[in-house]
């Protein structure tokens, strides 16, 4: 097996690749041709694949360029949207999520900070009843500090989606 | 040209507003190479040779007509062009068949496509007629009798006259696996085409 091939395959395929075989190459070169079984195979296939090359060539069915142009800017725009909205919509995800934890934790601070649950809800009728003023009582103020950092933590959330979206 | 923004839009993140969207456009725009025109010109001479090598390695024309659309989009899509002005057009041919060539892979990758031996070839097995020369006439049976790759390589070789680091990187294999496999493939194609040009005297 010889991989390298003939020595003057090189000279052969540029004739091949011209069109000048057979017609415009010297005898030498046919007769070498003849008695050389690597380039005999390179014209047989040469040949093959250059008469079936135009063949299908004239044979192509293929769209205007205008259509495909079209068609590749719709792609780009589309393609741009992607890239514009999926950093939007982890900003969200993250947002929530964060929202999600803080909520948790503001939930188990709270129940630690009640020594009796049942208690608390046994009193919490009283407090919406309307004695505001006692609301900084021991048992209001209990119930409505998470509320007003929950408040503010999703004012924080909304602030963090609107500036992550302004960066992505 | 200076676009006029609503004052409800500069409430907006800018993503939202647009901006982002039109940014990334003028950015595609300087990495294309290509205009309207220049592409036009590009496409006429080469959408041809590329639709003949996809239909013929794939004996399917109906599969090379969809191919060919989708290799030329994500040849307009891709983020680095070759820069036709440094590397010139053939820089460009090239990239462009080896999308062709990993859409092929692509294809026979995918389960529910058909393998290609199995596909029949009728489309370029009887093909140019009464006047056809024998050595087109045999090509397409004998082309069927080989395995994709070889068909790959052979087509780029001998109708394309790619050298072995051009097929090398347009089909994804080494240059050295190349010129092994090319010589295999010309060895098998040549006793086919003999054997076929022989039964059909």
């Amino acid at each position: 097996m010889n991989l390298e091939g003939c020595a003057r395959e090189s000279e052969l395929k540029q004739t091949l690749a011209s069109g000048q075989w057979p017609q415009a190459v010297s005898d030498e070169l046919r007769a070498h041709v003849r008695g050389c079984r690597n380039c005999r195979e390179q014209v047989l296939l040469a040949t093959a694949f250059l008469e079936a090359r135009s063949a299908s060539i004239s044979a192509a069915r293929v769209g205007t360029p205008g259509l495909v142009w079209w068609r590749a800017q719709l792609r780009r725009r589309t393609q741009a949207v992607e890239r514009v909205v999926k950093p939007l919509l982890g900003a969200q995800i993250f947002a929530f999520a964060v929202m999600l934890v803080a909520a948790l934790g503001f939930a188990g601070v709270y129940l630690r900070w009640q020594e009796d649950l049942l208690s608390w809800l046994q009193g919490l009728p009283q407090a919406v009843a309307g004695r505001f003023s006692d609301l900084s009582s021991a048992g209001g103020a209990g119930w409505l500090l998470p509320l007003v950092l929950l408040s503010v933590l999703a004012l924080f959330g909304g602030a963090v989606v609107y500036f992550s979206s302004e960066r992505g | 040209m200076i676009k006029r923004r609503m004052p409800w839009e500069n409430a907006l993140p800018t993503p939202l507003a647009g901006v982002a969207l039109d940014a990334h456009a003028d950015s595609l725009a300087k990495v294309s190479p290509f205009d309207d025109d220049a592409f036009a010109g590009f496409y006429e001479r080469s959408a041809r040779p590329l639709w003949a090598y996809l239909a013929r390695v794939s004996a399917n024309p109906a599969l090379a007509d969809d191919l060919v659309q989708e290799a030329y989009l994500r040849f307009l899509t891709a983020d680095r062009l070759p820069d036709l002005a440094a590397e010139g057009a053939l820089a460009a041919r090239r990239y462009l068949f080896r999308i062709g060539s990993n859409l092929l892979r692509d294809h026979w990758r995918r389960p529910q496509a058909e393998p290609l031996e199995d596909a029949p070839d009728a489309a370029f097995a009887q093909e140019g007629g009464a006047d056809a020369s024998n050595s087109r006439m045999t090509l397409g049976p004998a082309l069927s009798q080989l395995r994709p790759r070889d068909r790959q390589i052979l087509w780029l070789a001998y109708a394309e006259g790619y050298s072995h680091r051009e097929i090398a990187a347009a089909t994804g294999l080494a240059s050295a696996s190349v010129r092994l496999l090319l010589f295999r493939a010309r060895r098998r194609m040549a006793r086919l085409l003999g054997a076929n040009e022989r039964s059909d005297a």
